[in-house]
């Protein structure tokens, strides 16, 4: 679990996260205060008249951080605008470097894998990497054995000498992971990774992005509308809609908010027991399955609700502290803002998540 | 048995700079260019006629048909071929057919290909920038269409260079009246690749498929020269402008009056008129190359 401090550990070879379990490598490690993956301030960007970003403040730090929003919310547009590929006002550094002043130098860093299929024609799998790893610096010779490489990590070793027009989504999914792998980036920007693909295909492609964070092999932002992609690879998440921020920070950190709330199956006298609970000032929602959902107010303890069924002989068959999935998360923050964010500025770092 | 470590290894090597990346688009496409037997074909083909004039160049400087016992055919041959700013302007119009042929059928789907496959984004995203990959792709047509153009043409020249006789004028007079001749021969070069690859460029920037962009360029060629030739027929001099004048607007017209200019050959159109229709031309190839290119990368395919 990543609650508190992430702290990060420069093992000589590359960053790796302290709560990594499977360090990777021997070398002596070391504490290092490395650059923050986002910091944005007032950052827009419009397409004509349609305000797709709209003044983000925004300071993260992460090994994985997921970027969630409806269709339109301005995931894709954001991360375009950090590739200078949209125009964009404001302020705006990844991994410390200015995006506009050091436009080449961070997409020398940067691994991106487009949301759409993306290939060039006449050519095989293998070949396609060495000029994608090519046009990132690497010199003929090692551009080859990266290709190769990464292709066996991806899993597509086996078919490295076909031809791109010949392969399957799934396959294109994985070349367009591998292209953006080819040059060894620090930080990997997927857009959709997993639309598309089937539930066996989507699990190898989520356990490679896994692998990718627990090796610390670089930093790993996500852009989805599938919940549950985040919830597998993401320690953080910003949550955007309509070109604003409406929640960011530590996944785990935003289930605590609801350690107030409790799900029950009881036997007995329902309307009593909810007419008891209600008295002491709990919301009480009979939900699917009878599942009783009861939010306590603050201060009082759950042991009244054990109380409460005692003294009515109501029978407990079911009892735990609710956590909120992501989706409840994403749900709840969507309606708490029907028409966007405040302009608060809003501050992810490593020491202090939201 | 050797066990290979499969997981993913950061790379730490050297990288190079700029020029080696968008390069390799070039590299890239020429490779994939000469795998395929028809293009091998007639790029072999396109050497022809440099083996034809080299030749000539030979026999006509050599006592090679004397030795032979040809010594009937030197005189009317020496008649007939006239090594001079003539023979090299026509060696380089005789090489546009081939260079056509290639723009055709490698410059129409240069662009139009990764639009169909949505590889723009692709090559963006890489440090190398769209104005980088822009200049990839026009490498990969300007540097083909000069080694058949100026590469050969000047091969041409040094051959007469060299294989000129002490006495004739090509050694007496050479700087007076045969040194010039490189700057016309690069020029006229230069100018028709780099006009031909552009345009077919932004042809190719405009469709999803390069048959589609190649056709439509050639209508173009052929459509604007017919239609500027209805409008001069019609409109005829107006004030400074005279009727021939409209023709700096045909592509054609004007790679073929440059080259008249160039090579100090009398030409129907106006030099002034041709700059100004071959600027007019690039530029608007420039904008519509911009504009695709901005398009592709804001929709993000």
């Amino acid at each position: 679990m990543l609650a508190g401090k992430h702290k990060w550990i420069f093992d000589g070879c590359g960053v790796i996260n302290e709560e990594v379990t499977r360090p990777v490598s021997p070398c002596p490690a070391m504490d290092v205060a490395g650059p923050m993956l986002l910091q944005l301030t007032n950052f827009s960007a419009r397409y004509g008249s349609i305000q797709a970003l709209d003044g983000i403040n925004l300071a993260l730090d992460s090994p994985a951080l997921g970027l969630l929003g409806p269709n339109g919310a301005g995931k894709s547009t954001l991360i375009r605008s950090l590739l200078g590929l949209v125009p964009a006002s404001g302020e705006a550094r990844l991994e410390g470097h200015d995006i506009r002043a050091e436009g080449r130098h961070i997409r020398e860093l940067v691994g991106y894998m487009p949301e759409h299929e993306a290939w060039l024609g006449g050519m095989t799998v293998v070949h396609f990497l060495r000029l994608m790893g090519e046009l990132c610096g690497l010199p003929p010779r090692a551009a080859m054995e990266r290709a190769h490489e990464v292709l066996f990590y991806v899993g597509l070793g086996e078919i490295r000498y076909r031809p791109l027009n010949g392969l399957s989504y799934g396959l294109h999914q994985k070349v367009r992971l591998a292209q953006a792998l080819v040059h060894g980036p620090r930080v990997l920007i997927l857009d959709e990774p997993t639309s598309g693909l089937d539930p066996a295909a989507r699990e190898e492609m989520l356990s490679l992005i896994n692998d990718m964070v627990a090796r610390g092999a670089g930093k790993v932002i996500i852009s989805t509308h599938i919940l549950r992609d985040v919830e597998t690879c993401c320690k953080d998440v910003v949550v955007l809609k309509r070109g604003k921020i409406v929640a960011a920070g530590n996944i785990d950190q935003m289930r605590h908010t609801a350690e107030n709330s409790f799900e029950l199956r009881i036997k007995g006298d329902q309307e009593r027991f909810v007419a008891a609970l209600s008295e002491l000032g709990c919301e009480c929602r009979l939900g699917r399955r009878d599942v009783l959902e009861i939010i306590t107010p603050n201060g009082l303890r759950p042991r009244v609700i054990h109380e409460a069924a005692l003294r009515l002989g109501v029978q407990i068959r079911h009892f735990y502290a609710r956590r909120d999935s992501l989706e409840d998360i994403f749900l709840k923050v969507l309606e708490d803002e029907p028409n966007g964010a405040t302009d608060q500025p809003v501050t992810v770092t490593n020491a202090e998540p939201i | 048995m050797a066990v290979y470590d499969l997981s993913y290894q950061t790379y730490t090597g050297p990288r190079r700079g700029p020029v080696h990346r968008w390069l390799a688009i070039a590299r890239f496409a020429w490779v994939e260019m000469l795998s395929r037997r028809v293009f091998a074909i007639l790029f072999t083909l396109a050497w022809l006629q440099f083996i034809v004039r080299l030749a000539l160049i030979y026999v006509l400087n050599t006592p090679l048909l004397k030795s032979m016992g040809f010594e009937a055919l030197i005189g009317p041959l020496n008649e007939a071929i006239s090594i001079d700013a003539a023979f090299f302007k026509s060696m380089i119009d005789w090489q546009l057919p081939f260079c056509f042929m290639f723009v055709f059928i490698l410059g129409a789907g240069a662009i139009s290909r990764d639009l169909a496959h949505n590889a723009i984004i692709l090559y963006i995203v890489k440090p190398i920038g769209r104005y980088e990959y822009l200049l990839g792709k026009f490498a990969t047509l300007f540097l083909l269409l000069l080694a058949l153009s100026w590469l050969q043409t000047m091969a041409l020249y040094f051959a007469q260079v060299l294989l000129a006789p002490e006495t004739s004028a090509w050694r007496t007079e050479f700087w007076s009246q045969y040194f010039w001749l490189i700057f016309p021969i690069t020029l006229y070069s230069v100018l028709l690749s780099a006009s031909l690859s552009l345009l077919v460029l932004a042809f190719s920037s405009t469709a999803r498929s390069g048959r589609y962009a190649g056709i439509a360029f050639l209508i173009y060629l052929i459509g604007a020269h017919t239609v500027i030739a209805l409008l001069a027929e019609l409109i005829g001099a107006i004030g400074p402008i005279q009727a021939h004048d409209w023709f700096g607007l045909s592509p054609l017209a004007i790679g073929y009056a440059l080259g008249d200019w160039l090579f100090s050959q009398q030409a129907e159109v106006r030099p002034a008129a041709a700059w100004f229709g071959l600027a007019l031309h690039w530029l608007v190839a420039g904008a519509i190359l911009k504009w695709r290119l901005d398009g592709a990368a804001r929709q993000g395919n």
